[in-house]
């Protein structure tokens, strides 16, 4: 699935695919899935529970680029719609079109944590929505995802400078060591 | 905001085309049953693991927005457990009375008394030098002066002074206390005295008399005695050395009932029109000759029908083993009210 980089977008999409790259991004899918069933669906938290692999998207999506988030979030929705009731695909489309949208964005993650926030926010929100279409669209009923969003935006939100910077500066020494 | 490539704007396409053919397919035919579970066995060990780490860590951040509550919570419950322990407490305490007016009631019955039920208030002020126990019964019930106190077991005492809704009841083990007894079996008359806590003396009238370890006594017709006649006292556990004629025979005697034990009672305000002889005692563990029913006579012709004579009445032939009680013991207001519902009368 993953292509091979645009020359255009060099300084973003530098060195693709390569073995670290992939092994560590691998890594933190599989992390951001364990926890996300382990520790944070299990904390009860009013309103909702934050969502680690929508922050994981953004972060990759935000450090390298488009090819590279729209690759995440669909990897990432594919190993969570496996491990749920859904259908398999429904969290890869959402995370999918997340990650691209969000790789399209010129927010450096490296300066300020602000737009990172924002962005976050955002995608949360768009993600959610169009899972919950989805499910509606499937008579799965998209109500439940509807009222926790607003919770669920928010502990994002806060989670942000927690995930997104260490996404980036990872992202960063790969691409250090490559050169 | 950047444009997309042609590159990524296909590679988007074709993701989202894979998406939803995953979807359809998925949602047709549930065809990824095998996917799942691979996924399911690479995951499932890792989740567990981390689950028996992080699953206390989570309950504990998950209580701490409910600290005050839980506070409240486990007050609550103390609360609710000492009330289900008293709750308890009482209900055996119930059993205990209910077990205690069954007894009395059986009694009654066997001897054909006129029996009102009642409770002991308070002891006597001066309990070690004259045994006395003041009842929930008076003048109001029909209590007068010298009538007979019994418990279940077997004789209380008797009645010393009647107030209007208490009276006060000398014992049985009281030092200054003599009660006219008989011998079940010989029919020997004697008189027993308290002694306190102390096992009760006999001495009896005849002294060439013979008696045996194990021999029971009943209140008995001696002289104007004021207690009425067949109430179980105690049976003989020593007996005195033969006098040759010289002195009384004296023997002790061990109390069917416990005098500092005591607690629900009846009064006898009528006695038998016959005397019961032996048939209100208990059976005797060893198949002796009294344990006769010489009490076939005990409730003549008008077998007790008075108030709820339940307690077995009119059964005098076949011992108090025989016939518990018909109907369901009264509830726990009935002893303490101090109105004659257990009477078993055969007036």
């Amino acid at each position: 699935m993953t292509l091979p980089p645009s020359p255009t977008r060099a300084h973003k999409e530098a060195g693709t695919v390569n073995g670290a790259r992939v092994f560590l991004l691998g890594l933190a899918i599989a992390a951001a899935v364990v926890l996300q069933g382990v520790l944070v669906a299990r904390v009860p938290l009013p309103g909702g529970h934050p969502n680690l692999a929508v922050l994981l998207v953004v972060g990759v999506a935000l450090a390298a680029g488009t090819t590279a988030g729209l690759t995440t979030g669909f990897v990432t929705g594919i190993v969570m719609d496996l491990l749920s009731d859904h259908p398999v695909g429904v969290l890869a489309l959402c995370l999918a079109l997340v990650g691209f949208a969000v790789g399209l964005l010129d927010a450096a993650p490296d300066r300020s944590v602000f737009w990172p926030m924002v962005v976050v926010a955002v995608a949360a929100a768009g993600g959610q929505l169009v899972f919950a279409a989805i499910s509606t669209a499937l008579g799965a009923g998209g109500a439940a995802a509807l009222e926790e969003l607003p919770a669920a935006v928010a502990y994002d939100v806060l989670l942000t400078p927690f995930v997104v910077p260490v996404v980036a500066a990872a992202e960063r020494k790969v691409r250090s060591s490559q050169r | 905001m950047r444009r997309p490539t042609r590159r990524q704007r296909y590679a988007l396409i074709a993701l989202v085309v894979a998406a939803a053919v995953l979807i359809t397919a998925d949602y047709q035919g549930n065809a990824f049953r095998g996917l799942r579970s691979g996924a399911e066995t690479v995951f499932g060990p890792v989740q567990r693991g981390l689950a028996a780490v992080f699953n206390p860590i989570g309950r504990f951040l998950g209580g701490i927005p409910h600290l005050a509550s839980n506070r409240a919570d486990i007050d609550a419950l103390r609360k609710e457990n000492d009330a289900l322990k008293r709750q308890l407490a009482e209900q055996s305490l119930d059993a205990a009375r209910i077990r205690e007016l069954t007894d009395l009631k059986l009694l009654a019955g066997l001897g054909g008394y006129r029996v009102v039920p009642a409770t002991v208030v308070s002891l006597g002020p001066s309990l070690g030098f004259e045994w006395t126990v003041t009842i929930d019964v008076g003048s109001v019930d029909g209590v007068k002066p010298d009538m007979t106190v019994v418990t279940g077991q077997g004789l209380a005492g008797r009645v010393k002074e009647v107030g209007r809704g208490t009276s006060v009841v000398v014992l049985a083990a009281d030092p200054g206390s003599i009660v006219g007894a008989r011998v079940a079996g010989s029919n020997e008359l004697g008189l027993v005295t308290g002694n306190g806590t102390a096992q009760m003396s006999l001495t009896l009238l005849n002294p060439n008399a013979r008696v045996n370890v194990g021999d029971r006594l009943v209140t008995g017709p001696y002289g104007k005695s004021t207690y009425v006649a067949g109430v179980p006292i105690g049976e003989i556990t020593a007996v005195g050395g033969d006098t040759g004629g010289a002195g009384p025979r004296t023997a002790t005697v061990r109390a069917y009932l416990d005098p500092t034990r005591l607690d629900l009672v009846g009064v006898v305000l009528k006695g038998p029109r016959t005397d019961p002889r032996d048939s209100v005692l208990p059976p005797k563990p060893t198949p002796t000759a009294t344990a006769t029913p010489a009490g076939a006579t005990a409730t003549p012709g008008g077998t007790p029908t008075g108030g709820t004579g339940t307690g077995g009445t009119g059964t005098g032939g076949t011992g108090p083993t025989g016939s518990p009680p018909a109907s369901s013991p009264p509830g726990r207001t009935a002893p303490t009210g101090g109105t004659p519902t257990g009477t078993a009368g055969n007036g």
